[in-house]
């Protein structure tokens, strides 16, 4: 089913950093109309004013009504993808992470691509669209103090894998599963210092793997430690920046 | 001796209660909702809550009480069958707060309270879904493979602690819940008795260890899905999803 995204309609989750930020302004250069979700306000999403935006945190249990109504208002009745990119995490031990902290990272992690999905499933179907989710390469290996984040990424690639299913030849599932990545989600979880940093792939290398699966229809799309190596060694061919945060 | 027992009113849960009593423990059990009267010889503490109730920062005061535990199963569950988008987001957040958000905070809260002592065992009860697929329980299926990866990364962190994590993935049982959900031709008899669930899930927490499928036959099932696990995405389909003729919650 490939198909470039020029003219799409795109939804994107988490676009006011990192990779989903990449991705909504990749997106958009390609000539993409793109609907921006994220927490900040407006003014401090740091997105183009070209870029639709929406602001909804999704820990919250409004969003789906904000995001519904701010369709309405842009009079999109279809969408073609759909990408849920917003995560949060947490480094440490799992008995001191704050309860609070808990709910919102299952709440945002798993529950929201849920919702969102279920909200959205009309629009996508008008569009024979897709929905995209990107996970973590980290799931299933048993990540002691990631605990609770790589749980709720396998309950989102199983999820994926179900809906995949479910749906077949009515929506497209997809998924991208992005090893460390370079963006401030480590620093935002608690990880000062991750190891090996300058060898993770950068947010705009993701956003570009994201917009190929969009455009080929791949299903899963699966960094392993070979690709940061390969990534790496392409920037220092290349001389891409090395530097980090792409927010 | 004390062992808590989640879900504990019926199914599996019950079966596991019982079992507990009768291996000699003080058991206390949760649900949100119990039988009439008292069953002969029940000496189940019974505590009545609804978990999808339970929000972060709750004490849980009436569980620290019967303090310290020697086993923790965090067995409830709820499911929602049928077709993804036609079962209300509602649902589908109960489905987590239930099968997921409330065991992460149970289990936080018991570590806080050091109301888990060294030789201590948690068992998480996921689901062979989380191997076979289940389409038409997306969201059921999320929370339990969920519950797994808690349990693995759970595992190698309480280790050093001296707290001992299982997680069981049991098939289909001949349960009130598992019949509500099962397509209308589903045969009852070819579910797992709950009682032989509970039996080999003791025997193999004697023996520590890590995880476990019951049955032979889900013991297969389980091995050859993860062998090929598109091939059983079809075979899912067509036996539970094609044939779900309603959306159960």
């Amino acid at each position: 089913m490939a198909r470039t995204v020029q003219g799409s309609k795109i939804i994107v989750t988490g676009a006011t950093d990192g990779i989903g930020k990449a991705a909504a302004i990749a997106l958009k250069e390609r000539g993409a109309q793109v609907l921006a979700i994220g927490r900040r306000s407006p003014k401090r999403s740091g997105l183009p004013r070209t870029l639709a935006y929406c602001e909804a945190d999704l820990s919250e249990a409004s969003f789906l009504e904000t995001i519904m109504a701010k369709l309405e208002s842009l009079g999109w009745n279809e969408l073609d993808h759909l990408v849920h990119n917003a995560a949060t995490g947490y480094v440490g031990h799992f008995k001191e992470e704050p309860a609070d902290h808990m709910t919102t990272q299952i709440t945002v992690n798993l529950t929201a691509p849920m919702v969102l999905t279920n909200g959205l499933a009309g629009h996508l179907e008008r569009a024979s669209g897709s929905v995209l989710f990107v996970g973590s390469t980290a799931s299933w290996r048993g990540t002691p103090h990631y605990a609770l984040y790589t749980a709720t990424k396998s309950g989102l690639t199983d999820f994926a894998r179900n809906l995949r299913t479910e749906w077949k030849g009515r929506i497209h599932v997809q998924e991208v599963i992005p090893g460390p990545t370079r963006t401030s989600f480590h620093r935002k979880s608690g990880l000062l210092n991750p190891p090996l940093a300058s060898l993770y792939m950068t947010a705009d290398e993701v956003a570009q793997g994201i917009i190929k699966s969009l455009e080929t229809g791949r299903v899963k799309k699966r960094y392993p430690a070979s690709a940061l190596i390969f990534h790496a060694i392409k920037r220092s061919v290349l001389g891409q920046q090395k530097s980090g945060e792409s927010a | 001796m004390n062992v808590l027992v989640t879900g504990a009113a019926s199914g599996l849960g019950e079966a596991l209660a019982r079992r507990a009593q009768a291996r000699s423990r003080h058991v206390i059990g949760l649900d949100r909702a119990w039988p009439e009267g008292d069953q002969p010889n029940d000496k189940i503490i019974r505590l009545t809550r609804d978990l999808a109730d339970l929000k972060p920062g709750d004490p849980i005061t009436d569980i620290l009480e019967h303090a310290p535990y020697v086993t923790v199963i965090l067995n409830a569950a709820i499911s929602a069958t049928g077709p993804f988008e036609t079962i209300p987001e509602a649902v589908h957040r109960r489905v987590t707060d239930v099968n997921l958000t409330a065991p992460v905070l149970i289990i936080k809260r018991l570590l806080e309270a050091n109301a888990l002592p060294p030789g201590a065992s948690i068992v998480l009860v996921s689901s062979l879904s989380v191997r076979t697929g289940y389409p038409g329980a997306a969201s059921y299926a999320a929370s339990k493979a969920a519950l797994a990866s808690l349990g693995t990364s759970m595992r190698r962190l309480l280790k050093w602690e001296g707290i001992h994590v299982m997680t069981v993935f049991p098939g289909p049982m001949r349960t009130a819940q598992a019949e509500r959900h099962a397509p209308p031709d589903a045969k009852a008899e070819s579910r797992m008795d709950p009682d032989a669930v509970a039996r080999n899930l003791y025997f193999q927490l004697d023996r520590r260890f890590a995880e476990f499928v019951p049955g032979t036959q889900n013991q297969l099932v389980s091995a050859s899905a993860k062998l090929a696990p598109g091939l059983f995405d079809r075979i899912m389909r067509k036996i539970i999803y094609d044939k779900l003729d309603r959306s159960v919650y």
